[in-house]
């Protein structure tokens, strides 16, 4: 029993698969099957949301989904928000604003605000701050993650 | 990685799940939206033999019901959060999910129906859909049952959901005509768990007299819990009346829950403050 499953996933555009033994979780295929080291491992328990990506469009802590759930999804990563070398308008406003410092966080920072952002393209600082509240940062103090997004959303709105 | 294998199953229909649930006997876990079991899971809390996964099961609808609706099992906070049909009939559960702790990817993942069935006591939803006269439908090889979310719950983590029952749907009754719905939800921080919750549903005649108040209270007492109206109904509703249910909503926390975040005689203190808070949101 619990022999390795095959798990088809479009990540970051390309198709992949692998076989995953069924006890993986999401966060652990996409970091060690398919080598993508950007999402990070926190907490395990849902709370920091260093592991979030996007799942099918929505924006999901991936180290409470087992990887045999995400067979069939369409995944993007945060190496997945560059094009190419050219940032993401929000990477490129928390590089300008010094929006990060160790960076074990943006997965979900860069992720919430993305999701903000696509449904909200002005929001006030405390939609920001209710945006991020799913994401732990240790180092910031969020003041520079607020303004950083706050700069995405005005560079993108003029963009 | 999860240390204890498993055997993973994804039923495609009700029928299918409690058939797996039943050959299973005990030994399976119900996945929902994998917020609470997953984690419960890596931490080895616990070691299931076989995961029924309930994403293909057909289960995260919203539907009118009689007046009232119907909440998939599977139904995320998202989906309660973007439903014009909860918006209309039950106010609260949109503010509820409003509140939801761990940000836009908890909406996103978690479902009522599994924060019903971990019935931990100081989740969101057991305050509210107590007020609301929800039921709970449970599916098993058997048939189906509904049972009073009042009556579902027994202790922490406890409940009357049986080994091979499943969770279909959360069904919220029609409220009373002309009825006002108050949510209030008491956390320590941002990113804190609910510490105590209440709901109220209240019905204020064009004389601003209160003719029928429904209030209960989560996250206090190890189960969710009614409190006393009767002080209020046929009054004015002021501040007077609101420590008249206070006073009750303490009084009627009888077995206090505490946990790391908040001692039970803390919740209890501060239960009553709470109820209050709900019942002045609906009436406001």
């Amino acid at each position: 029993m619990s022999d390795k499953v095959p798990v088809r996933v479009t990540i970051n555009g390309q198709e992949r698969a692998a076989e995953v033994d069924p006890r993986r979780l999401l966060v652990e295929a996409i970091r060690e099957d398919f080598g993508l080291p950007g999402t990070h491992i926190g907490c395990l328990t849902g709370d920091c949301g260093a592991c979030t990506c996007e799942v099918d469009g929505q924006i999901t802590k991936t180290c409470m989904v087992l990887a045999v759930q995400a067979d069939g999804s369409d995944i993007t990563t945060i190496e997945g928000l560059a094009n190419g070398e050219e940032l993401h308008p929000i990477q490129q406003a928390f590089w300008d604003e010094y929006g990060f410092q160790c960076g074990y966080c943006l997965p979900g920072m860069l992720f919430s605000a993305k999701d903000l952002l696509e449904q909200n393209p002005s929001p006030s600082e405390d939609e920001i701050r209710y945006a991020i509240n799913g994401t732990l940062c240790r180092c910031t103090g969020y003041d520079n993650i607020v303004k950083s997004i706050a700069t995405a959303a005005k560079r993108m709105a003029s963009a | 990685m999860i240390s204890k294998r498993f055997e993973y199953h994804t039923p495609h229909s009700v029928e299918q799940a409690v058939g797996l649930l039943a050959e299973k006997n005990g030994e399976a876990v119900v996945l929902g939206g994998g917020t609470w079991v997953v984690p419960d899971m890596t931490h080895g809390t616990i070691t299931p033999g076989h995961v029924v996964d309930l994403r293909r099961a057909g289960l995260d609808g919203i539907e009118a019901e009689a007046g009232g609706l119907r909440i998939g099992a599977t139904a995320t906070y998202t989906q309660i959060l973007e439903s014009e049909l909860v918006r209309e009939r039950a106010p609260a559960l949109h503010a509820l999910a409003v509140g939801i702790t761990g940000g836009a990817q908890l909406r996103n993942q978690a479902t009522m129906g599994g924060g019903v069935c971990y019935a931990l006591p100081s989740a969101d939803p057991h305050g509210a859909l107590v007020a609301l006269g929800a039921r709970y439908r449970l599916a098993s090889k058997g048939g189906v049952r509904e049972v009073d979310a009042e009556s579902f719950y027994t202790g922490v983590q406890q409940s009357v959901l049986q080994p091979g029952e499943l969770l279909t749907d959360i069904i919220v009754p029609e409220q009373p005509a002309g009825s006002r719905q108050g949510y209030y939800k008491f956390k320590l921080c941002e990113s804190s768990w609910p510490i105590v919750t209440a709901c109220a549903v209240v019905v204020v005649d064009g004389s601003g007299t209160v003719t029928s108040a429904r209030v209960a209270v989560g996250g206090a007492s190890e189960t969710p819990y009614l409190v006393d109206t009767a002080g209020i109904v046929g009054a004015t509703l002021g501040p007077e009346q609101a420590a008249v249910v206070a006073a009750a909503a303490e009084a009627a926390c009888a077995r206090p829950y505490g946990d790391p975040l908040a001692s039970g005689e803390y919740r209890k203190m501060i239960a009553g403050a709470i109820a209050k808070r709900a019942l002045l949101a609906a009436a406001g």
